[in-house]
């Protein structure tokens, strides 16, 4: 199964309700797997006439209580990046996934992760953060998408599963499961027509200074919490690494495979792989890092989670930068070569320091 | 409040007893009562919910004792969209102005209306952007001055968009059609037309608009009376009156 | 389905084996390659396919990737080709650089007529087209391909792989099963004396 069919097999496995989206290649086989596969079970498809309308129309069934999703590639993203500020400021939860691709602008169709920033640093106008989900395996597609219903729900907040357009082609073998879901919320606060109760407007507008504020602070409140509650990583034969390698999605399976090269050949190498790109698993990284000599940081970007990295880690470790652009991604050879060279220097700096002393 | 010598009519208890902070003779205030009074008419208060656009009337949820979403600007129709196919059971309807509905919302306008979308869209025509203090709509009119065509609008700004004939051209839409607010009898039709569109959704007929010409004596720059008589004077001229589309009566 | 491989056993040492099938639009490569995936993890093998996916839809230069293995994948691209297939001319010049010492090209001859010299590579070289078609059917060399490629990567179990054929065209083409059928066991034939 492709990460694309993945994706939706998740999504419907999370009790979807409505799903919207717009074409663009490398996602297309989510929006037509959902055409396929929603209105047999009396759930809705709708195919908008653009992301704009797509977030729009996610941002509606949000609003009527409904587990609502879109799907995109990096360039509807960035037009989606309107609504995603309207649904955090609104406290709404839904889904976004999004299959990177080359950039900037209409870049390429092949995989890339430029959208970092993008996703982690909230993306559209104003201080707020979604939590951002970075799968690496069609398995790990569809478990995410999953669970990003729940934290949405949970936290009330636009959930980001943000992966690439390789791991969205590629085929592998995907256990049709439900992972734990967490407890499914109510949601009293969903617009159904003011029955019994008070009129509510569910917005993001609050002209008031100290309305706003105190709405920010609200909002903050939420975003440390998952900061405390949410990061997740996973650390890969790192307990007696020499050497870590730090990558999230498609480029953490490059390096899972160059670990387990270089360790056939002796050399102690691991891979620390955040699996939340926000809140960024800081502590994880560190704990992985109580033997490194080395960190290797490698991006299909010039350098985005790298900023992250070197927050968590300040000058503990030399850290080492390999991006890619434009579809291009480190060969595992390269990834070999590079790790073998650094452990030697490594060895041999230790070396020379015994001598030394 | 004026104190009246004889009661014409009740307020609908579907408008809460704020007073509003639109302007003196602003057309907002009509247009909300007639769409609380068409909600009062229908008995459907407690299934209702109104997408707000951005623009005078964004805060339109401190009027009509409704449920409100918000919208991003333009994308009412986008998010009443969401709202109804996630529960065809509410009404569903926005509230829109021109620039919001005719310039930056071209699309979702068009798309629900040609999707035959079940809502109900109120489109409040001023001709002229007056949240952000004047300046020109897609609806203003050739040679009318604002802060951004201070000579008047020209030619090469292009003429004022006219939503319900564009609109009017669709094969799906139930039912469009445009009216004013400038005398009683007016006043009476454009409920009459509410009535008629809000029906439609109500019996599952697919997607209404009405398009209510409505005086801006702010940046019309003219004292409200005047601004009233200068919509049959002016305005009607360039958007006529009339009933675009109406499926029933075509099937009938 | 059988269970996903856990991550991480690396206890297995056998290389990934890296598979490049390639044609024109239409020769149905693209199928070829995610049955033959399938059948990688239907016997037990951890397995990744990834499609060329370009702009254009019809004609051009189809190829995809396929990876099998013991160990878990990290990337789904051909770096160093255990097998290359090219249909056409073109996918020859275009993925014979990704041949090694001790890799395997596998050419249709009824489309390549010339191959280069590439040192200590196995060369393969059938018309394809032209077994596929006196056979019964022109379009199912991609069948052959299917069917060459297991049996060059050990993957004998005819059972399976028919199994999977029935799956994948029998309903879709019913007509054409049998005919099918027999191009593969003839590609599984053909791939098990290459391989010798």
């Amino acid at each position: 199964m492709s990460g694309n069919d993945a994706v939706v097999e998740g999504a419907i496995r999370a009790g979807l309700d409505c799903y919207f989206g717009y074409p663009i290649t490398p996602q297309n086989e989510i929006i037509a797997g959902m055409a396929a596969r929603l209105p047999p079970l009396g759930r809705v498809f709708l195919q908008s006439e653009s992301e704009l309308a797509a977030i729009s129309m996610v941002h509606g069934a949000a609003a009527a209580g409904k587990r609502a999703m879109t799907t995109s590639s990096s360039p509807g993203v960035s037009l989606m990046q309107e609504g995603i500020s309207y649904l955090a400021g609104s406290r709404l939860p839904a889904v976004i996934v999004n299959i990177q691709r080359g950039g900037p602008g209409l870049g390429n169709i092949a995989p890339a992760q430029g959208d970092y920033f993008q996703a982690t640093r909230g993306g559209g106008n104003g201080d707020y953060r979604t939590i951002v989900l970075a799968p690496d395996s069609a398995q790990e597609m569809l478990d995410f998408t999953f669970e990003a219903f729940d934290l949405a729900d949970q936290y009330r907040s636009p959930v980001l599963v943000l992966s690439d357009g390789r791991l969205g082609q590629m085929m592998e073998p995907v256990e049709l499961r439900d992972p734990p879901a967490r407890k499914r919320v109510e949601k009293p606060w969903a617009l159904t027509g003011a029955k019994g109760r008070d009129a509510f407007f569910i917005c993001s507008l609050r002209l008031p200074v100290p309305e706003l504020a105190e709405h920010n602070r609200v909002l903050q409140k939420v975003y440390r919490e998952i900061e405390r509650r949410e990061p997740r990583a996973e650390a890969y034969r790192t307990d007696d690494a020499l050497l870590v390698f730090t990558a999230y999605g498609a480029s953490a399976r490059l390096c899972r495979e160059a670990v387990d090269l270089l360790r056939d050949e002796g050399l102690k190498a691991g891979l620390l792989r955040p699996i939340t790109l926000w809140p960024f698993p800081h502590k994880k990284l560190l704990a992985s890092l109580k033997k490194a000599k080395t960190l290797v940081v490698t991006e299909l970007s010039y350098g985005q989670m790298l900023d992250d990295v070197r927050l968590a880690v300040a000058e503990r470790v030399p850290i080492e930068f390999l991006g890619y652009a434009g579809g291009e991604a480190p060969s595992i050879k390269e990834l070999v070569a590079l790790g073998r060279k650094l452990l030697k220097k490594s060895r041999r700096k230790n070396a020379s320091k015994g001598k030394r002393r | 409040m004026i104190a009246t010598e004889k009661k014409v009519f009740t307020r609908s208890p579907v408008l809460t007893p704020n007073i509003t902070h639109y302007c003196p003779g602003c057309g907002h205030g009509i247009v909300h009562r007639l769409v609380a009074e068409a909600i009062e008419h229908y008995g459907i208060r407690e299934r209702t919910v109104c997408v707000a656009p951005v623009g005078c009337s964004v805060l339109a949820y401190k009027y009509i004792d409704i449920d409100m979403s918000e919208a991003a600007h333009g994308r009412a129709p986008a998010v009443a969209t969401g709202i109804k196919r996630a529960r065809p059971d509410l009404f569903v309807m926005t509230y829109q102005g021109d620039g919001d509905l005719a310039a930056i919302g071209t699309a979702e306008i068009v798309h629900a209306a040609n999707r035959g979308e079940n809502i109900s869209a109120i489109f409040v025509n001023n001709a002229v952007y007056g949240m952000t203090g004047g300046q020109m709509a897609p609806t203003t009119i050739l040679g009318q001055k604002t802060t951004t065509t201070p000579t008047g609008r020209a030619a090469n700004e292009g003429p004022p968009i006219k939503v319900c004939e564009m609109l009017g051209t669709m094969d799906a839409p139930s039912y469009i059609a445009r009216v004013t607010v400038d005398k009683p009898a007016a006043v009476r039709k454009a409920k009459q037309a509410i009535i008629t569109a809000f029906g439609r959704q109500l019996d599952n007929k697919g997607f209404s608009l009405v398009e209510v010409l409505s005086p801006c004596p702010t940046y019309w720059r003219l004292p409200p009376v005047k601004a009233v008589k200068r919509i049959e004077e002016w305005m009607v001229h360039t958007f006529p009156l009339g009933v675009y589309k109406d499926k029933e009566a075509e099937n009938a | 389905m059988p269970k996903t491989k856990t991550r991480g056993s690396a206890t297995r040492s056998e290389a990934t084996k890296e598979i490049l099938l390639a044609g024109s639009g239409g020769q149905g490569l693209i199928l070829a390659g995610k049955m033959l995936a399938q059948a990688a993890v239907a016997e037990g093998f951890n397995a990744t396919y990834f499609p060329s996916y370009g702009a254009e839809v019809r004609g051009g230069t189809a190829h995809c990737h396929v990876k099998v293995g013991h160990r878990p994948i990290g990337s789904p691209i051909v770096e160093d080709a255990t097998i290359v297939v090219a249909l056409n001319e073109p996918s020859y010049r275009a993925f014979s650089p990704l041949l090694r010492k001790g890799s395997t090209l596998v050419v249709n001859s009824s489309l390549v007529p010339t191959v280069g010299n590439h040192p200590g590579v196995k060369i393969v070289a059938l018309e394809l087209t032209k077994i596929a078609s006196d056979m019964g059917s022109l379009r199912s060399a991609n069948m052959l391909v299917f069917g060459l490629c297991a049996g060059l990567l050990g993957l004998e179990n005819r059972e399976l792989l028919s199994g999977l054929l029935t799956d994948t065209l029998g309903k879709k083409n019913p007509a054409m099963l049998e005919t099918n059928q027999q191009i593969l066991a003839k590609g599984v034939d053909l791939g098990e004396e290459a391989a010798k």
